[in-house]
């Protein structure tokens, strides 16, 4: 067994999986969103949005023809016994899928716009790689639409405004971003921490399942205050108007500076596409998403 | 009211904002690259090589693949029109495009560009490329290539393109600054 043989096995089956296969928890959403929506224009929307996940999903098409900046979560358990060169491994994967799946050839040299023809280059696909405990290793495929990403924001609020001033920024980043982030969204918001890792947990956030909140209760809270809130704004669906601008709410949190309070928003748009293995040290895997 | 759209498209002021619209024959894709270009040709005096009347234009970058000597789209969607707001009046001018098909809009001040040019914006949920690409029947043609697969302008024949809101209508309306407009109202409402 070639363990970045398997790896590489895996990542292009999560890449074609992720574009294709919505993950049932995001289609859940959307569906419950259909069924209680009030602007026809939204109901509409919604519906062309589950048609359409449906027809990808049994046709094997892609849910979005933007398929994203290919981003790779790796969490590595201490006790993983594989020494592996992921970025030989999963620029290999991104290379083949683009030809295979197929995806859209997106990235660019940031200033020259010169289009490297593969999806990698650069520093793509970006890789996050993290340590767990335990013998196992878990990684996951995030296709990241710039529609979406294009509307994140990084704040360095003053620590006395507090819960307050997140709200506020929080609910005036929704309206300015319209129908621009093709509403109704997920959210990522990461508090505390440093900028950096701000920014990182609001990505990360986006990994969580759907309408499962926070274990820590005054997240849970924030969460379920955003979310009622957000979509009280009457954007709506691709921001026509109506009564779903948001799918759901994560938060993720680490502690920070006495002085700072950094907030990190990452907006997710309804294809909110993700999907994870879990490899074992023996070569084996599942995949748990969707 | 729901339409059913046959190009070419030269008169829409019966399209008023909130109405459905469903597209057969002809649409050119282009976005922000061959935007600019078209542009930069017309202020230089010079025609760009693909025949844009009656056609309308949209934001779109989709997935090609060539089949031997055919290509296909394998999907397709609406991109973001925001990117192309700075050029829009310079578009509508140049252009005599009467629809515009996108997502996410424009805002408030262009407006009255649409109502200038007698032309309207039309939105398709963004992101439901799987339905979008069986309306396509076939690639006309491709411009531009040398722009990247993304940015070159397909010219591409589709049979029922929708569902797509008229979101800027000639007239003066424009949806998304009034949804704007009153999740403002509500947010300082709270405060």
């Amino acid at each position: 067994m070639n363990i970045e043989e398997v790896l590489f096995e895996v990542a292009v089956e999560l890449i074609d999986r992720a574009v294709k296969v919505l993950p049932r928890d995001v289609e859940d959403a959307l569906r419950r969103a259909y069924e209680s929506e009030v602007s026809e224009t939204g109901l509409k929307i919604l519906e062309a949005i589950l048609l359409n996940v449906k027809t990808a999903r049994e046709e094997g098409r892609l849910i979005c023809q933007d398929t994203g900046s290919p981003v790779f979560f790796v969490e590595e358990g201490v006790a993983y016994p594989w020494r592996i060169d992921y970025r030989k491994v999963f620029t290999r994967a991104v290379s083949e899928a683009t030809e295979k799946t197929p995806l859209r050839p997106n990235i660019v040299h940031p200033l020259t716009r010169v289009n490297t023809g593969d999806n990698t280059g650069f520093g793509n696909p970006i890789i996050h790689i993290s340590k767990a405990t335990g013998p196992l290793l878990k990684v996951s495929f995030m296709p990241k639409g710039a529609g979406s990403e294009n509307m994140s924001s990084l704040h360095m609020l003053t620590p006395s405004e507090g819960a307050e001033s997140i709200k506020r920024i929080v609910l005036s980043r929704v309206v300015e971003a319209g129908g621009m982030p093709c509403p109704p969204t997920v959210i990522g918001i990461g508090i505390g921490g440093t900028a950096d890792e701000a920014m990182l947990m609001a990505k990360k956030a986006l990994l969580k399942p759907l309408g499962k909140r926070n274990r820590d209760p005054v997240l849970a809270r924030l969460e379920e205050e955003l979310l009622e809130e957000i979509n009280q704004t009457g954007i709506g669906p691709m921001g026509l108007g109506g009564r779903w601008t948001c799918l759901d709410v994560k938060v993720e949190y680490a502690g920070c500076h006495t002085a700072s309070l950094p907030l990190a928003i990452n907006f997710q748009c309804w294809a909110a596409r993700r999907a994870s293995a879990v490899i074992e040290p023996d070569g084996s895997y599942r995949v748990v998403q969707p | 009211m729901e339409f059913k759209l046959k190009t070419p498209v030269k008169e829409v002021s019966k399209l008023k904002a909130g109405d459905v619209v469903y597209l057969t024959g002809l649409v050119a894709t282009m976005r922000d690259r061959a935007t600019r270009k078209l542009i930069e040709l017309a202020k230089g005096g010079l025609k760009p090589p693909m025949d844009l009347a009656g056609i309308p234009v949209f934001h779109c970058g989709p997935v090609v693949r060539r089949i031997e000597s055919t290509w296909v789209v394998e999907a397709m969607g609406p991109t973001t029109s925001a990117r192309m707001e700075p050029l829009l009046e310079d578009f509508l001018k140049f252009s005599g495009v009467k629809l515009i098909i996108g997502k996410g809009g424009f805002s408030e001040a262009s407006t009255r560009l649409f109502k200038t040019h007698e032309a309207v914006y039309c939105a398709l949920p963004g992101g439901v490329s799987a339905i979008l690409s069986k309306a396509v029947k076939r690639v006309c043609s491709v411009y531009w290539l040398e722009l990247g697969l993304p940015e070159a302008v397909w010219i591409l024949e589709v049979d029922r393109l929708g569902p797509m809101v008229v979101a800027i209508d000639c007239h003066g309306v424009n949806i998304y600054s009034e949804v704007r407009r009153e999740a403002l109202r509500k947010l300082r409402g709270c405060r």
